[in-house]
């Protein structure tokens, strides 16, 4: 009787117990088993949903007290905006400004592509969500994960896994996403375009690039400091020349490191009592929204810009414009080669591409000076 | 928030990207104005234009071979061809054919005019 007691005892003091009272538990750790399945059988952005659905599993397993210890702290740098900075830093090191620097006009495209962030902005405030919720979850249509993710921890912090699991999702979904809209909204002559190639940029415009980017546009949208500061930081590391060893930890071991930290902690928000609610369907539908927008106002830019031009611009590289740095640059590349084989529209993509970067960080700094507290 | 607000912000704030990047633009173009006139660049090597008078004498076959030894090695010729479209050329090619760089070998890159 008394060994029967004593595993009675330890099975109700056990996490499986605690399924009976909290069955959503349960359903919780199934999710992040999908989402682990996506990651890694999928391969959808398998470096950040991999640390995503894991910390998901692990804030889900009751009792464990995780939740107020490691990831309590480790969740610090979300709420302070530490990480997503530091990823942009990463982000900035590894970027090559070159195409963007030797055709400005792709900023046109760049600017287009964030029409999205503000078409979910609208649709979020009919469905009910507020305003600073509305805001967070249009930042899903900028395709850029860290600043999604530096919204929503400033406004709508109880929507944050929400918002960076949809983000992230899409993210890796654009290569299925993105081509439909492109061939419906561009010819067949437009799509087969072919682009001349760009100047050459010089070492100088690539090194003043960055600081003059920083100076300006930190003056002119203060909140967007963090984001456009740390990737222009980065981009300066690389391009200077002086501070390859920098850069190189920038690109790598740090970008690595804070991908980890930032990836368990956004999932370990995840909690069954607050994500399992219908509003977490909503953002996930709004998330695709914003994104079917965002591509469909880079590609209306880019044919805007062929136009102008007199049909010197490939309208698809306007799709670029949606951030997701390379693919949507690489999607651009792949359809314009299916319109004709002979078509290399991968470099003047990554203008829209990188511009894009920007856009949705000024569109997100607007939206934290108007909501934010 | 009524609707009207709403629109408002959106509209507005689609405004401030757009007016942002097209004063970006601006500047980028200031940049480039300026760099040009006042900032010397150092020359880029380019790689020298083959003519039919300029070409060499075939080289022994011993050297041939030591030749293709080096170009083995990772040096590439490239014919009219400069650097940075050398690099995206390698770049595409990896892409489309799924091949990493590093398992990639390229002799020479030659522009066909």
């Amino acid at each position: 009787m008394v060994i029967i007691d004593v595993l009675m005892k330890i099975f109700m003091e056990s996490g499986f117990a605690a399924f009976f009272e909290e069955p959503r538990y349960l359903f919780m750790i199934l999710i992040a088993c999908f989402l682990l399945y996506l990651g890694i059988r999928k391969k959808y952005e398998p470096l950040l949903m991999i640390p995503i659905a894991f910390g998901m599993l692990l804030a889900n397993l009751p009792r464990t007290g995780i939740t107020e210890g490691l990831i309590h702290y480790l969740s610090l740098g979300v709420e302070y905006g530490i990480y997503p900075s530091l990823v942009f830093l990463g982000t900035g090191a590894m970027t090559d400004f070159g195409p963007l620097i030797a055709n400005p006009s792709s900023l046109i495209m760049g600017a287009g592509a964030q029409f999205g962030i503000f078409t979910a902005f609208l649709m979020a405030l009919v469905l009910g969500f507020e305003p600073n919720v509305a805001a967070a979850i249009g930042v899903i249509g900028g395709a850029d994960g860290p600043t999604a993710i530096l919204t929503a921890s400033k406004l709508a912090m109880d929507y944050l896994p929400a918002i960076a699991i949809a983000a992230y999702s899409y993210m890796a979904l654009i290569p299925m996403i993105q081509p439909p809209i492109m061939r419906l909204l561009t010819t067949e002559d437009e799509r087969k375009i072919v682009m001349k190639q760009a100047r050459t940029v010089s070492k100088s415009e690539k090194i003043i690039f960055p600081i003059v980017v920083t100076i300006f546009v930190a003056l002119l949208i203060p909140d967007t400091a963090p984001l456009v500061g740390m990737l222009m930081f980065g981009n300066l590391l690389k391009e200077s020349g002086l501070t390859d060893r920098l850069s190189d930890t920038a690109q790598n071991a740090l970008t690595n490191t804070v991908v980890i930290f930032l990836g368990i902690s956004v999932g370990a928000k995840a909690i069954a009592t607050t994500f399992l609610t219908l509003r977490t369907i909503e953002i996930v539908i709004l998330g695709l929204i914003a994104f079917s927008f965002s591509t469909a106002g880079g590609l209306m830019l880019g044919k805007i810009m062929c136009k102008l031009t007199g049909g010197k611009v490939n309208p698809l590289i306007g799709s670029a414009g949606v951030s997701a740095v390379p693919m949507a640059a690489r999607v651009s590349q792949s359809e314009g080669q299916k319109a004709n084989p002979g078509n290399f529209l991968l470099m003047h993509a990554m203008g829209p591409n990188v511009a894009g970067v920007i856009g949705s960080a000024v569109a997100a700094g607007f939206m934290l000076k108007i909501f934010g507290s | 928030m009524s609707f009207g607000q709403a629109l408002m912000i959106a509209l507005s704030g689609f405004i401030t990207v757009f007016l942002m990047l097209v004063i970006l633009w601006g500047l980028i173009v200031a940049i480039n104005k300026v760099t040009s006139s006042f900032i010397k660049e150092p020359e880029v090597k380019k790689a020298p234009r083959r003519t039919p008078a300029a070409r060499p004498a075939p080289a022994p076959a011993a050297e041939a071979v030591e030749t293709e030894k080096k170009t083995y090695g990772g040096e590439i010729k490239l014919f009219n061809v400069d650097e940075k479209t050398a690099a995206c050329i390698m770049a595409i090619i990896s892409d489309e054919t799924k091949i990493p760089l590093d398992q990639l070998i390229f002799r020479s890159i030659k522009a066909v005019e």
